[in-house]
């Protein structure tokens, strides 16, 4: 299994300096101050050994219970960024320390007791946070109380607005965002007149919610609503619903209700095209899916397949993560990543490591010199930043990314057009710095 | 138009959903008699769907899969009876609670084996065919079939063979059953077995259709022991009538209401019908 | 003579249990604050499983409840602590009333499974309509602080918790003993061991039944009023779970349903058990469910009613030597 990735290693050697493929070449177009020196295998200049008081950095992840394959992903990133960074000589000079993964089993009062835990038990700095909103949003006044920086990975567009405060940074996107970054496009490139099929509780409402808006402003039309509930079983009496004369179906829908989605779309012989979030299917091999998936769109935060983002970066935050090129567990071939998510807390370590040696943050009584050098924070795409260009705002500390337009191609996710950060950005609802 | 459409194609597919939902209880319903309030149930279908995607997965053969998978959940069926509930069968309550433990303990062995993401059978047909306009698929119908022919099956083992004679007098009374010199403790032993496996083919018909998750088995079991109390415990025709009234609930309501709020209309529904018949509308 | 013994143990240990929290770090005074609470909750259960021998897998209904109900006091009318808790005890008493009037017409499984679908019918209620609990996402909201004398009492802060969940963890045991030994805990007893000769002997059994019930929903809103209200400050959907259902269940079993000091005991080994094994042990829900089975084969009646069998059997054959 090594030896297989050493000699990709070595081939990309040889061809990092050139640049490897037409796809880099877009993604080179947003960066054009990478140089082939900055390349990871280029860097390990010897730096002296990290010492001093360890930087603690806790993990509220899903092991078990419905998102259980998030917190997987999420555990292993983590731990790569970490070796990373203590390998090139830690935090300002100090190691870091991973204490986690602290367990949510899904639920969001469980959840917030190991927020509670993480923070007065294991005395972390930071604690990089769970993918359930509900536990995003208890564990938020948490962060606030006890004067702990947290960094959710919830979609509910609330953990940056109303429900959030100024000890809550989100570096991945939304649900708002995402459907700024996608509408335009799929409004423009697929159709008018949509169905929207999403289940019936916060997240799905909510994209209903920004997507309608979204298709009015075009001129366009909803015309159905269809909720799903959350323990239904048998879809069809809910696809059966969708309209024929529709031209495109806006579907959101998680884990196994997303498989029954599509098969029972294609069993009832409806033929408008999908779109969905990658939310719908991170995590979900698309292979086996065969027809029943081809051919539909989705919107990517960073493409599930090396080919997608062919960058000295990716590549190598893929390696360290034990990842092949086409986003499936080396090793374990049946594990897909879910590589949209998994990606926003290794870079919340190098964003916090740049934020730390900027702001000459050394313990919790520097919070405040530290959340106003990541309020406003830009980092450019590099080492310990594969995903690309962020960018976080400072009123609502909601970072903005690119992210992709994809379609599934013979089973596979194939990047068709990268959408730029500034596509996404909408006007922020509240400004934390002055409350 | 097309409201009428959804009426008739969700009153139809009520029916075939109805009966593959009698194919995942039916099993239920066997152990209950025995006052053995099984609430793995749920695990035991998944259980058998998650063998069973492994086996169909190296083998490539569908048919051979689902055996594979009938008859390993049977011989784990088999280690439950005979493990944990043997020494505490006269005591439902704890019988409930101890399977309420082997919950957490199947969920996590398929997280470890099977993962946290999804997965789907390949149906082993993908045909469908056309009515008032609407596409419905072939499996469904082939999978209603079966159901139909187990049950048919089941009933004829029960009520036509010696065996299922001794599994209806042990579960009726045990004492007497075990003094006319029935080997009781044999005969729960397979009854559960059967069960099981029963449970099993009802996860790897139905895959193909709902897809498989590690955490799916919990809400089966509130769903199967809805159906078998709605129906009457030990009551096959019961089972079947309950899982197509489910199935139809559905099926209608929801095409004519928001869906969540129909979902809670047949849910109030299932309230009424217990309270009116408080053993079930079969009971025996 | 025993009884007296039982008030010295129980002011011992209520003692400690004061004493030690200044030495306690902040994270185990939240978790003893939990464990108390959740007692109430457990004690509540016990009151319906225990002594009157029905088994509700729907409590989550009313933990829920309370806390949602603090939840809204506290975040659309600003009412202050009490108030909520108050309010939030009346409602899960009315809807306990309400559930209670149509679940007590079945018995034995078929209450099992009647209590799950009201909650399952509740959980899809505060699910698709937000504005109860907020849905999956929830909603946190502040306890307005108490101003005496110049001091300032905050419900956030974790010492001031832990003894207000000390304090109503007190009252609450006071209470349930005290439902528990009256006359009326008497006959509940006497329904449990045999339904049918309760009612021959002139009890209205329906009755106490549906009191037994809701006397066990009011204390399931407490406990949940009270965790809202000093340990999670949040509230959503997910409190109506079936899983919510199933921890006072596992509690009360595995401390002993029907002794009195039980569902307590139980509490505090089933929280502490995962606190210790989830951190440092990956597959801890499989050794949960390892625990349960083992328990529950191994001890009747839980570790408690094994105790006191133990004990008297102990002190019979002391007598008869």
């Amino acid at each position: 299994m090594r030896g297989q990735w050493d000699i990709t290693r070595r081939d990309f050697l040889k061809g990092v300096a050139v640049g490897s493929s037409i796809l880099v070449g877009s993604s080179l177009l947003g960066c054009a101050e990478k140089k082939p020196e900055e390349t990871p295998t280029a860097t390990p200049t010897k730096e002296e050994k990290p010492s001093g008081k360890p930087i603690r950095i806790g993990g509220q992840f899903e092991m078990t219970g419905l998102l259980a394959t998030y917190g997987y992903w999420y555990d292993k990133a983590v731990k790569a960024a970490i070796n990373k960074v203590n390998s090139e000589g830690g935090i300002a000079g100090r190691p870091v320390e991973y204490v986690g993964p602290e367990d949510t089993q899904t639920k969001a009062d469980v959840g917030a007791e190991k927020m509670k835990k993480l923070v007065l038990e294991d005395n972390v700095d930071f604690v990089l946070g769970s993918v359930h909103s509900g536990i995003c949003i208890a564990s938020a006044p948490i962060a606030e109380q006890f004067n702990t920086l947290y960094f959710p990975t919830g979609m509910s567009h609330s953990i940056t607005a109303s429900k959030g405060n100024r000890h809550v940074f989100r570096l991945i996107t939304e649900v708002r965002l995402q459907v700024e970054a996608a509408g335009d496009w799929v409004l423009e490139n697929i159709g008018k007149k949509w169905a929207i099929a999403y289940l019936d509780y916060a997240w799905g409402q909510s994209h209903d919610k920004w997507f309608t808006k979204k298709v009015e402003e075009h001129g366009g039309e909803v015309a159905a609503h269809i909720p799903i509930p959350l323990d239904a079983k048998d879809l069809v009496p809910y696809v059966s619903k969708i309209p024929d004369n529709v031209e495109a179906v806006y579907y959101a829908t998680l884990g196994s209700k997303t498989i029954g989605f599509l098969n029972t779309y294609r069993d009832l012989g409806k033929e408008a095209e999908l779109f969905s979030v990658i939310c719908a299917n991170d995590g979900i091999d698309t292979e086996p899916l065969k027809d029943i998936i081809e051919g539909q769109w989705m919107l990517e935060y960073m493409p599930r397949r090396l080919e997608g983002l062919d960058t000295p970066y990716n590549r190598e935050f893929r390696e360290a993560c034990g990842v092949d090129p086409e986003g499936r567990e080396i090793g374990n071939p049946k594990n897909v990543i879910v590589g949209s998510h998994y990606w926003a807390h290794y870079e919340t370590v190098f964003l916090l490591k740049k934020a730390i040696e900027e702001s000459g943050w050394e313990s919790k009584d520097d919070n405040m010199a530290l959340i106003e050098t990541l309020e406003d924070m830009r980092v450019k795409e590099g080492p310990g930043f594969p995903q690309g260009p962020a960018y976080m705002r400072k009123e609502d500390h909601q970072a903005f990314v690119r992210t992709w337009m994809s379609r599934v191609e013979n089973g596979k996710l194939v990047v068709k057009k990268e959408i730029p950060l500034e596509d996404s950005i909408y006007p922020p609802e509240i400004d934390y710095t002055k409350m | 138009m097309v409201m009428i459409g959804q009426i008739v194609i969700g009153g139809l597919n009520g029916i075939v959903w109805g009966l593959i939902l009698a194919l995942i209880t039916i099993g239920l319903t066997l152990i209950l008699s025995m006052d053995i309030p099984n609430v793995a149930h749920g695990e035991l279908y998944m259980i058998g769907a998650v063998i069973g995607y492994f086996a169909i997965d190296y083998l490539g053969f569908f048919w051979i899969g689902l055996l594979i998978a009938m008859f390993t959940v049977a011989l784990i069926g088999m280690g439950i009876e005979r493990g944990v509930l043997r020494t505490i069968e006269k005591d439902p309550i704890r019988i409930l609670i101890a399977t309420f433990g082997l919950i957490f303990v199947f969920q996590h062995v398929a997280l470890l084996t099977f993962g946290g993401a999804p997965r789907r059978i390949d149906p082993p047909m993908t045909a469908s065919f056309s009515i008032f306009g609407f596409h419905y698929p072939l499996y469904r119908i082939f999978v209603a079939l079966i159901s139909v022919i187990v049950l048919l099956g089941l009933y004829l083992f029960l009520y036509r063979t010696k065996f299922g004679l001794w599994i209806r007098a042990s579960t009726q009374n045990r004492d007497m059953a075990m003094a006319m010199g029935i080997p009781v403790n044999a005969i729960f032993m397979w009854t559960f077995a059967l069960g099981a496996a029963l449970a099993s083919v009802g996860g790897v018909l139905s895959s193909p259709i709902i897809a498989i998750e590690y955490s799916m088995g919990l809400e089966m079991t509130v769903l199967a022991f809805i159906i078998v109390i709605i129906g009457g415990i030990g009551s096959l025709k019961g089972t079947l009538i309950g899982a197509i009234l489910i199935g139809e609930l559905e099926g209608i309501s929801s095409a004519l209401l928001n869906p969540t709020i129909a979902r809670m209309i047949s849910l109030i529904v299932l309230v009424i019908v217990l309270i009116a018949r408080p053993r079930g509308l079969f009971s025996k | 003579m025993r009884e007296r013994y039982y008030y010295i143990g129980f002011v011992i240990a209520i003692a400690v249990i004061a004493l030690i929290q200044p030495f306690l770090n902040y994270f185990y005074k939240i978790l003893v604050t939990q464990i108390l609470i959740y007692s109430i909750f457990a004690m509540g259960f016990n009151i319906l499983f225990g002594y009157t021998g029905e088994l509700s897998f729907g409590h989550a209904i009313f933990f829920g409840l309370g806390a949602t109900v603090v939840g809204l006091c506290a975040d659309h009318l600003s009412l202050g602590f009490l108030t909520s808790i108050v309010i939030a005890t009346i409602v899960a008493l009315g809807a306990a009333w309400l559930i209670g009037f149509f679940a007590i017409r079945v018995t034995g499984l078929y209450f099992a499974i009647i209590t799950i679908i009201f909650s399952q019918i509740i959980y899809l209620a505060t699910l698709n309509w937000k504005w109860i609990a907020g849905g999956d996402d929830g909603f946190t909201f502040r306890i307005p602080s108490w101003k005496i004398m110049g001091m300032t009492v905050s419900f956030h802060n974790l010492q001031i918790a832990y003894y207000f969940g000390l304090l109503f963890f007190v009252l609450s045991f006071l209470l349930y003993k005290r439902i528990i030994d009256s006359p009326y805990g008497k006959v509940l007893k006497s329904i449990r061991e045999n339904e049918g000769r309760a009612s021959v002997v002139g009890y209205n059994v329906m009755r106490l039944k549906l009191t037994s019930f809701i006397i066990s929903g009011g204390f399931g809103g407490l406990s949940g009023a009270l965790y809202a209200a000093l340990v999670s400050h949040y509230t959503s959907a997910n409190l109506f779970t079936i899983a919510v259902s199933g921890n006072p269940v596992i509690w009360t079993l595995v401390g002993g349903a029907g002794t009195v000091i039980g569902p307590v005991i139980g509490t505090g080994i089933m929280v502490l058990f995962i606190h210790f094994i989830s951190t440092t042990i990956r597959e801890y829900l499989m050794l949960i469910g390892i625990l349960i089975i083992v328990v529950i084969v191994a001890t009747p009646r839980g570790i408690m009613g094994s105790l006191i069998t133990y004990y008297r059997r102990k002190t019979e054959n002391e007598a008869m030597a």
